[in-house]
């Protein structure tokens, strides 16, 4: 991986201006929402961890669905961006784990997608592609030129969204 | 005093904490040689905090691929507990067990995974005794989980589950040596921090 792709840890935002991409590692549960706004070519990652909060204090704004996806939003904005040309593109949401008790661990993946997709109605981003669900994990890669999401995974080779 | 975060441990809980670790490394290296009809010994494990990055960059990076058995703490505690099994682990076993020789992780097949959770679900129960037993009271957990897959999805699973409350694990590292050949074995014991403070009162050292 060259050295002029941004890397995104979780819990954890990035926004391009010059690089080449911004990449976030094996996404389980996590989601990675991508924005592009394609006229300056400015790109931006967040790897979310949770919806939202219950603990009412927020130490880290990009853990949350509902903190981190406005956080990004505004970061790309100072770069120059316009929200109203934003388009994303989101991997992950996955169940690691299939729980055959009924467990908060199997249900996050699709909560986090839920609340992913509200955030981004909210602020009218359309999600022009997705790669959600299932049972494995997704490191994602974002090309900011192209607007090409590039999905990778265990035993299921790399995917173009 | 009520411990808010794995960091907050003092010097005297971590060593209670290495002790379970032993005994439990000891009670599972008992449990592995009566599965494998052969003898396992176990070196003294490491016992320590970690972060999610030290967790995964000790397991290979995050696109490493690695068989993981879940167990949650259902009972006496509340939080989950992992087995992350290594290529080494899974070969040994494997090849112990149902005579397979398996050069990579593709070549699992369902039988295959089921003996591995089996295998799995039985040790992370020898470390669930060897807490019960020094903490003086019942620990019951859940049928286990499995998967294969990359080693940054399946850390994220306690990660996720407990980030209201921390971003660190408590990871027993040791060796397995079974015919002379060391095989890694990772477990990582998440509880909750209630649960890690009620398990420090009853070892005495809260």
């Amino acid at each position: 991986m060259s050295d002029d792709i941004l890397k995104v840890g979780i819990a954890d935002l990035k926004v391009a201006k010059r690089e080449t991409g911004i990449i976030t590692y094996a996404l389980g549960s996590c989601i990675g929402i991508c924005l592009l706004d394609p006229l300056p070519k400015i790109a931006g990652m967040v790897h979310i961890m949770l919806p939202e909060t219950n603990a009412g204090r927020v130490d880290n704004i990009a853990k949350y669905a509902t903190t981190g996806i406005p956080a990004l939003i505004k970061q790309m904005s100072a770069a120059g961006a316009n929200p109203a040309r934003m388009k994303a593109k989101i991997a992950g949401g996955a169940q690691m784990f299939k729980m055959t008790q009924s467990s908060a661990i199997g249900e996050i993946g699709k909560r986090n997608q839920q609340k992913v997709k509200e955030v981004l109605a909210a602020f009218n981003i359309p999600i022009i592609a997705e790669d959600c669900g299932a049972n494995y994990a997704r490191t994602l890669v974002f090309y900011r030129e192209s607007g090409i999401a590039e999905v990778r995974s265990y035993d299921r080779g790399v995917k173009k969204i | 005093m009520t411990i808010i975060d794995y960091d907050n441990l003092t010097s005297i809980q971590m060593d209670a904490l290495k002790e379970i670790g032993n005994v439990g490394s000891g009670n599972a290296a008992v449990a592995l040689s009566q599965i494998l009809n052969h003898t396992v010994k176990m070196d003294v494990p490491t016992v320590e905090i970690l972060g999610y990055e030290e967790t995964m960059n000790m397991l290979g990076g995050p696109e490493e691929i690695a068989s993981a058995v879940l167990v949650e703490l259902v009972e006496g505690m509340n939080g989950m507990m992992l087995f992350i099994q290594q290529k080494d682990f899974l070969g040994s076993v494997l090849n112990t067990l149902l005579s397979k020789e398996l050069t990579s992780f593709e070549e699992m097949d369902e039988m295959d995974a089921s003996a591995i959770m089996e295998v799995g679900n039985i040790l992370l129960s020898s470390y669930v005794t060897a807490i019960s037993n020094f903490a003086g009271f019942k620990i019951d957990i859940s049928v286990p989980a499995h998967t294969v897959n990359m080693i940054g999805g399946i850390l994220s699973v306690p990660i996720v589950e407990m980030a209201e409350e921390t971003e660190k694990m408590l990871m027993i590292h040791g060796y397995f040596i079974i015919d002379g050949q060391k095989i890694s074995s990772n477990i990582l014991l998440i509880p909750d921090m209630g649960s890690l403070n009620k398990l420090l009162e009853s070892l005495g050292v809260n």
